[in-house]
């Protein structure tokens, strides 16, 4: 209490001895100040001038509207973020046209508005008085128009910065599905989603992010499905972000997942826009950032990342049977170099006589324990994969074949490797790649180092304790009060009809009970009321 | 569906967890266990055994009926006091500890036997126990969320064996039906009640379910379920291998499986070992969980993690304590025996302590 006073105090003191120019400068911005005797705009400009200089790439561009003398004007922008083009039509061609049919004498606000509603033609346009937010505004691709003799400062949009043609996912590819994939720009990537759910419930909340780069955020959800509860949770813990800069998509999830400690993810990433829609109309929410072309859902569980859109736009013993043909490369790309592994070196006795005495033979040669030589290849193969992403494809393709072909080819020669491990790990690899979403697929990398580890410690009791420990901790996830391993434990029975089996699109006649939401009802079937009555 | 906090659970949870708590070491051995007093009769045994917790669940019904609680430790309280109360939660908590400590050990000896026979017996019991521990470390809504998961994994892998039973079963084995002294029947269904020991941690987690009425109801499923799959396994061995060979394995329930066969899969049973793996780690982990819970609210802990961590010498210390199998089964039985006991007798001696205390408790309202 003592130490907040006396701070107060040493606040107080300087103030007291202020400089004449300070005490000026205040009194002359004080509103019942006459606007004439001050000549306001000019120090404007200056106070803009002062403010912004060490800036190579802002420009003031003087003009004299209506071509009149005591007119004097100044545009501000930043050179690279504006369309040139749109500036010189739509602004000062008409500024320095512009014929003020009523007379000087008129008040400055009525002069403000007549010049903002018949000259100036842009979309979005606004007239405020605080200079640092109209800078904060230049900054962000805005130009701004200063007034002489006027204290307000006219904000015009003419963002130009060139945008990344929309091009196909990288990441998620189709065959059936929409081909189009978000870019950086926050606005197109509303603007999609607009398109394909041109629904009035449809809300976009849009806030900022990050203390310096103020990059935009947009939460979407629908109105009428999402969960009140949850969207008043995700909008409080995106407010509570206190960073200086926000990149990528990545820091958002960061900050608001509920377990940071775990590898798995628990906010879904997508680039492509008829995913985002499907999962907003089951009820969940988008989080989109822009400067990402990668959209954030939540709540997120485990199912989700093995599902893919392909798998709704397929006929449904296809998309059943995809599913089922990950579940099992799932299994395979987790556990099958695990299993070889405790096989060969702790249960023999397992396999079958032939199977065994081939592997045997294959393994005669090589000197290392089955472990050393996973983790050999894992590691090879990583690394080729790792080095692949970022190459040049021309260069990547060398790489695959230099690394993959020649180097396992060597590798069997030089009976450094069996060529039963190889398959092993080859399968696992391909297994791998089989899983839709990258991140996940990235864990499930971990998971197996993990599940290898403990194999080759104990065993199959070593796989068994690795599985009961990941089963536990997927149980113990929780994304946004979700359940993360929802709809398989806690079993929702409703729900399982989109897990391993795909039940046509017509049958799924309400929306998954795992996510919290109002209105469930998504079918009203209709060909069940074909052939009733 | 939603939770207030980390400890509710729903009805269908609560199933899960009983019969996770249940279904342990007991279905290796039962069949020899029910087999040993009545012969072909043994299934006749197992329902009898079944009264038991039968009556155990309707007592902590009853108790909690009349005293309405938030916890199992507040219930202790209010109908005796603080300091015999606390002493009541010791005594189930020390009971939870020994049972977990016996049911690790028994689950260490069968995986020495099948899988890991070089490996120390106590890296073997860390390693298990580490595992419980995360489990026992975390919430009741994840206790319940990974028994479900499992039930529903191991659930088709025990009937695995139908057709193997089906193929090999003689129907002579059974019979005949009701030829032994009343006296054995009594004696036989006292040993089949150990098997179902798990049933008293009831007790712990009845105040948690979210709606409180089904509780009772959830726990008769759990016990119908957990009789179901007793009878089957005991049932099926008597048919296949008759009395006299039951007796002579040590665990018939894994012989049974193993009759089944496979083609690519050399032994079977492995795979079985493998479930049962994810079988006896439940009981194991749920008594380790109540134990670090009542320790965790009669000392006022912060986190159940400090209790969880506190028990794991403890319980590694009494698993290692037997020298051997024989001294291990010895061991076990006095556990079931002590189950039946606090089963019946704990809530028995809180109604009647109730009772003494006022009717500070009587007066009943639905908590919903």
């Amino acid at each position: 209490m003592v130490k907040r006073l006396i701070s107060i105090k040493r606040k107080v003191k300087p103030q007291k001895y202020k400089t004449i120019k300070q005490i000026a400068t205040t009194a002359r911005l004080r509103p019942d100040n006459s606007g004439k005797a001050a000549a306001p705009a000019l120090d404007a400009e200056e106070w803009f001038r002062r403010e912004l200089a060490g800036n190579g790439d802002i420009v003031f561009r003087d003009l004299m509207i209506g071509g009149s003398e005591d007119l004097e004007a100044v545009l501000i922008y930043t050179y690279g973020s504006i369309d040139k083009n749109t500036l010189n039509v739509n602004i000062i061609k008409p500024l320095m046209n512009f014929k003020d049919k009523a007379g000087k004498d008129s008040g400055s606000s009525s002069f403000v508005k007549r010049l903002m509603d018949s000259c100036l033609t842009v979309g979005t346009i606004k007239a405020l008085k605080d200079k640092n937010l109209a800078k904060d505004e230049m900054f962000q691709g805005r130009v701004i128009l200063l007034l002489n003799n006027i204290d307000q400062i006219i904000i015009l949009e003419v963002a130009g910065v060139k945008a990344r043609q929309v091009t196909e996912p990288e990441n998620e590819r189709t065959l059936r599905g929409s081909k189009e994939g978000f870019i950086e720009d926050l606005w197109n990537n509303v603007a999609v989603i607009r398109k394909t759910l041109p629904d009035p419930t449809l809300k976009v909340e849009v806030s900022k992010v990050g203390r310096r780069t103020k990059t935009d955020l947009a939460v979407l959800y629908v109105g009428g499905l999402a969960d009140a509860k949850l969207v008043k949770e995700v909008k409080s813990r995106i407010k509570k972000i206190d960073i200086d800069g926000v990149l990528a998509n990545g820091y958002i999830e960061a900050f608001i997942e509920d377990n940071p400690y775990s590898p798995f993810p628990q906010t879904q990433g997508t680039e492509k826009p008829d995913k985002v829609v499907a999962a907003l109309l089951e009820g969940r929410i988008a989080v989109v950032l822009d400067r990402t072309p990668y959209v954030l859902l939540v709540p997120a569980q485990l199912i989700q990342f093995f599902q893919a859109p392909e798998d709704y736009y397929e006929r449904t013993y296809i998309g059943t049977y995809i599913r089922i043909l990950r579940a099992i490369a799932f299994l395979v790309t987790t556990s099958a170099a695990p299993a070889y592994i405790a096989l060969t070196s702790f249960h023999p006795e397992l396999v079958p006589l032939e199977l065994l005495l081939n592997i045997a033979e294959l393994r005669k040669k090589v000197p290392f324990p089955p472990v050393i030589e996973a983790l050999i290849m894992e590691f090879v193969i990583e690394s080729l994969r790792e080095a692949g992403l970022r190459l040049p494809t021309a260069v990547a393709t060398t790489l695959g074949v230099v690394g993959g072909i020649i180097l396992g080819d060597a590798a069997v020669r030089s009976n450094l490797v069996s060529p039963a491990m190889i398959i092993v790990i080859t399968i696992t690899i391909i297994c791998n790649f089989i899983i839709p979403n990258y991140s996940m697929s990235l864990v499930i990398r971990l998971l197996r180092l993990f599940l290898i580890l403990a194999a080759a410690s104990f065993g199959a009791f070593g796989i068994t304790l690795g599985w009961l420990i990941i089963i536990i901790h997927l149980c113990s996830l929780e994304s946004f009060g979700v359940p993360y391993f929802a709809p398989i434990a806690p079993t929702r029975f409703k729900d399982l009809k989109d897990l391993y089996i795909r039940v046509p699109i017509w049958a799924m006649k309400e929306r998954p009970v795992s996510i919290p939401g109002y209105n469930k009802k998504r079918v009203v079937n209709a060909r069940e009321q074909k052939d009733g009555k | 569906m939603e939770s207030k906090s980390g400890l509710d659970i729903t009805s269908k949870q609560l199933i899960f967890i009983m019969i996770g708590s249940m279904l342990g070491s007991g279905i290796l051995s039962l069949p020899r266990l029910a087999a040993k007093e009545v012969g072909q009769d043994a299934w006749l045994a197992v329902l009898l055994g079944s009264l038991f917790p039968l009556a155990s669940l309707s007592l902590i019904r009853f108790l909690y009926k009349k005293n309405n609680a938030v916890s199992f430790v507040k219930v202790c309280r209010s109908v005796s006091g603080r300091w015999l109360g606390g002493l009541f939660s010791i005594l189930l908590a020390s009971y939870s500890i020994l049972t977990a400590s016996v049911l690790l050990r028994v689950f260490i000896e069968v995986v020495s036997m099948f899988l890991l026979s070089e490996t120390p017996m106590l890296v073997k019991l860390v390693l298990m126990l580490s595992v419980c521990a995360y489990l026992a470390s975390s919430n009741a809504k994840v206790l319940g969320r990974v028994n479900e998961f499992l039930f529903y994994i191991l659930l088709p892998i025990v009937f695995f064996s139908l057709p193997a039973i089906i193929s090999n079963a003689d129907i002579r084995n059974l019979m005949p039906i009701l030829n032994f002294k009343v006296s054995d029947y009594a004696k036989a269904a006292l040993t089949t009640g150990f098997a179902f020991s798990g049933f008293e941690l009831y007790i712990v987690f009845h105040p948690y379910v979210l709606r409180e009425k089904e509780a009772f109801g959830a726990s008769l499923y759990a016990l119908l379920i957990t009789l179901a799959i007793y009878l089957y396994f005991v049932v099926g061995v008597i048919l296949v291998f008759g009395t006299e060979l039951t007796q002579k394995f040590i665990w018939p329930s894994l012989r049974l499986l193993a009759t089944a066969e496979v083609p690519v899969i050399e032994r079977i049973e492995f795979l079985f070992i493998q479930a049962w793996i994810g079988v006896s780690f439940r009981p194991i982990s749920i008594q380790y969980f109540c134990a670090s819970h009542i320790i965790a609210e009669l000392f006022k802990l912060k986190s159940q993690r400090w209790s969880t961590l506190a028990l794991f010498p403890i319980i590694i210390g009494i698993a290692y304590y037997p020298k051997n199998v024989l001294e291990v089964f010895k061991l076990s039985d006095n556990v079931g025996l002590i189950a039946l006991s606090i089963g019946i007798a704990l809530p028995l001696i809180l109604i009647i302590c109730g009772l003494f205390t006022g009717k500070r408790g009587g007066k009943q309202n639905e908590n919903a």
